[in-house]
């Protein structure tokens, strides 16, 4: 079947009756493939995401397509990035400069999700062409986009029996937090936390803290919050004083973990 | 007296009526448009056979798809929004 062709099919209803109706067959609709993508993290945050494919909402991604109809990616084509719901949207191009082509079949997209879609966006994003007449592709996945707390740092008192103090913001986006990555004994934040810090167990070098966001797809996400000197959960740190101070360091290998 | 004559009748409700079928090349979906959609059981063209997938009663619009289509959505959701 050809675009623009014109042709009768004919139509069974449940009752027998058999009916003709006019055809026709349009121009096939864009279709690109993705080829690789790269989330680069703030730098400052000593929250490590486990998944890949979660974007942190002050993030950037970036991201390499090729297109597959047509041969040549149209320079009017655009990216449509949207919420699985369709809550929020955008739509790249080549004209607002967040599409950039590689070569005459490949371009490199950016999304910058703070700057595109707001404070208030998150969850599953995914991907699909819009041609310059509209004709729009099949939807993709593409990353989980996903709001994270400033944690600044965790202060512990001398006293072993006494919990420790997390200090931050946007510290209601944290569910639970735990001293340990099974979370055997959690402490939830309440919704609606406005307060720039909260008591949180006992913490031999680090704390986990589970994401409201977790309630999408991503059910085993968690992220981790470093303290001391070092991400490894069996860091552990003394200080001399009255009170250990642990202050968020990130490591040179950071982005490797 | 004459016994009248007795006529097996077979009626039909209210026919679909079908506007338009448009289909992008190398999809395996269309976009059926008209009245009474909910009537209709399957679309042939081409030798290809399409099967109903999904009814938007707003739009009057059918989404139908070939054969493989349709059994991938009947998979997907329990029970056919068409039926």
């Amino acid at each position: 079947m050809q675009p623009e062709q014109k042709l009768i099919a004919s139509v069974s209803l449940r009752d027998g009756r058999v009916l003709e109706v006019s055809t026709t067959i349009e121009a096939p609709r864009p279709k690109v493939t993705l080829i690789s993508k790269s989330i680069q993290s703030p730098i400052a945050s000593p929250i490590h995401l486990e998944n890949q494919d979660d974007l942190p909402q002050d993030g950037r991604l970036s991201f390499a397509l090729k297109t597959e109809i047509p041969d040549i990616f149209p320079r009017t084509e655009k990216i449509e990035i949207a919420a699985s719901d369709r809550s929020f949207n955008v739509l790249l191009s080549v004209s607002d400069g967040n599409l950039v082509l590689q070569d005459a079949h490949s371009v490199l997209a950016i999304l910058e999700p703070l700057k595109q879609f707001g404070p208030s966006a998150f969850g599953p994003l995914r991907f699909r062409p819009v041609a310059s007449d509209g004709i729009k592709g099949d939807w993709q996945p593409l990353v989980s986009l996903v709001r994270m707390p400033s944690l600044n740092e965790i202060r512990c008192p001398t006293e072993p029996d006494q919990q420790c103090t997390l200090e931050g913001t946007n510290l209601f986006l944290i569910e639970s937090i735990a001293s340990d990555a099974e979370f055997k004994h959690p402490v939830p934040i309440p919704a609606g936390f406005m307060d720039t810090n909260v008591t949180v167990p006992r913490t031999d070098g680090s704390a986990f803290c589970s994401s409201k966001e977790s309630v999408l797809p991503s059910l085993e996400r968690f992220c981790r919050l470093p303290s001391g000197t070092c991400l490894e959960r069996k860091c552990s740190q003394t200080c001399a004083g009255g009170a250990e101070k642990w202050h968020p360091a990130i490591p040179s290998d950071f982005a490797e973990n | 007296m004459t016994e009248p004559d007795k006529i097996t009748l077979r009626v039909y409700s209210e026919a679909a009526h079908l506007e338009h079928f448009a289909i992008n090349a190398g999809d395996q979906e269309g976009v059926l448009t008209g009245t009474r959609l909910d009537e209709v059981a399957s679309l042939d063209l081409k030798g290809i056979h399409f099967l109903p997938v999904a009814l938007s009663r707003a739009n009057q619009t059918a989404l139908i798809g070939s054969e493989c289509v349709s059994n991938r959505y009947a998979a997907r959701t329990e029970a056919n929004s068409f039926g």
